[in-house]
């Protein structure tokens, strides 16, 4: 019975993985194809190394659009192809590293952190566990938050004082027009609300590593957090990061017995 | 099918990997922020005003303002984000790069660049001092021409 149910168990990790591979290549694919005018731009400036001369950054970068989603389908029998894949997407993002300076990229890095590690995991796929690949990939998006937690309340109690999170609308509110963040947050009691909430959610999700049921509680709420921050504190982690809760969708759909997902992904 | 071969079950390869994976986010914890960009993290006390600089720079046709290059444009639009901070000791070494760099090797469209400088009060409600109410007190303009 133990044989079956750890057959299983396997079964179900390589499916999550098999699934969690196409759909997140796909949606990094759209990512950078969505934003292909601005990487080119500033990697084709900022890159003075041999990349430049030699291949030309822009077709790096598109090759890297072409190479995505064909490696996502590929990757159930060539895991290793993930390998290249984060080579390349590290040639990219390195460019954005050497203009860090500049606030408008200042979430870029982060961004491209977990994208380069969740590829390289998945190409590590032939030396480790599958559960143990995904493990990793959970690990990291939890490990993330709670530092952002714990650099909050780095500095004492006083981030949630309200005047932080009004400080900042303000500053955001004056370039961009956003006039509800600024109208609502100008009640002080309701920033102070509002940080709490941030702070709380984001070092209580060490509570998901004991308890696995909170998994899609936990990324539910993130997503609806990103987009928050996305839309009306112009925060921008939404593009790249939160493609990694894929793989919390990607396990709930490999855990279902019928499930259409998985039978078209078996005749591939 | 499911691959049933006895994989090459390294713990120590998985171990390693979670402790490099932990490497940048301490990293991020105690260095954060990398900039002196006033980062959402860094604390604010209860402040009466706030001070915002804008840089400009003005070609023969006007519709093209900061339009010069791509790149151009967002180096603009970086540095009006930059300067928000009061206290940020590189806003005034930053101004002086720019306006240097512009007045050399720019563009030569270029023919004037204008630094305005707004000072918004924030004053508390008579009804509820909980809630804060924005001012513009003055707006200071400085010019530099470019021949």
């Amino acid at each position: 019975m133990s044989k079956i149910t750890s057959l299983n168990k396997l079964y179900k990790d390589k499916k999550t993985l098999d699934l969690f591979a196409i759909i997140y290549s796909i949606a990094i694919c759209c990512e950078l194809i969505r934003v292909r005018s601005y990487y080119i731009f500033t990697g084709e400036y900022y890159l003075t190394s041999v990349l430049k001369g030699t291949f030309g950054y822009s077709y790096l970068y598109c090759s890297l659009i072409a190479i995505l989603p064909i490696s996502g389908f590929l990757y159930r029998k060539h895991s290793h192809i993930f390998l290249y894949v984060s080579l390349m997407f590290f040639c990219v993002f390195k460019v954005i590293i050497n203009s860090k300076l500049y606030p408008e990229n200042i979430f870029q890095p982060y961004n491209h952190d977990i994208v380069f590690w969740i590829f390289l995991t998945l190409g590590l796929r032939q030396f480790i566990e599958d559960a143990k690949v995904i493990s990793l990939i959970k690990f990291y998006i939890l490990f993330s938050y709670f530092a952002g937690g714990v650099i909050k309340i780095k500095s004492g109690w006083d981030w949630m004082n309200g005047w932080t999170l009004y400080y900042y609308i303000i500053d955001r509110s004056v370039i961009y027009d956003i006039p509800f963040a600024l109208g609502f947050f100008k009640n002080l009691l309701y920033a102070k609300i509002a940080s709490w909430i941030a702070v709380v959610s984001e070092l209580s999700v060490v509570f998901v590593l004991f308890k696995k049921s909170l998994n899609f509680y936990f990324s539910l709420f993130f997503i609806i957090f990103q987009i928050f921050c996305h839309f009306i504190l112009e925060i921008h982690f939404l593009p790249f990061f939160i493609w990694a809760n894929l793989i919390y969708l990607a396990s709930f759909v490999a855990r279902q017995k019928q499930s259409v997902v998985i039978s078209i992904l078996n005749k591939l | 099918m499911l691959d049933l071969k006895n994989r090459f079950k390294n713990d120590k390869l998985f171990i390693a990997l979670i402790l490099i994976q932990t490497i940048p986010v301490i990293f991020e914890i105690n260095e954060w922020p990398l900039t002196n960009y006033p980062m959402f993290s860094i604390v604010r006390k209860p402040f009466n005003q706030i001070q915002r600089l804008e840089l400009f720079a003005e070609t023969d046709s006007k519709s093209k303002d900061l339009k010069i290059s791509p790149f151009n444009v967002k180096s603009f639009y970086a540095l009006q984000r930059y300067i928000n901070d009061v206290n940020n000791p590189r806003v005034n070494e930053m101004i002086n790069e720019k306006i240097e760099y512009l007045k050399g090797i720019g563009d030569k469209s270029i023919k004037k660049i204008s630094l305005n400088k707004k000072i918004f009060n924030v004053i508390p409600s008579l009804q509820n001092p909980n809630v804060l109410n924005l001012e513009i007190e003055h707006i200071h303009v400085k010019n530099y021409i470019i021949e």
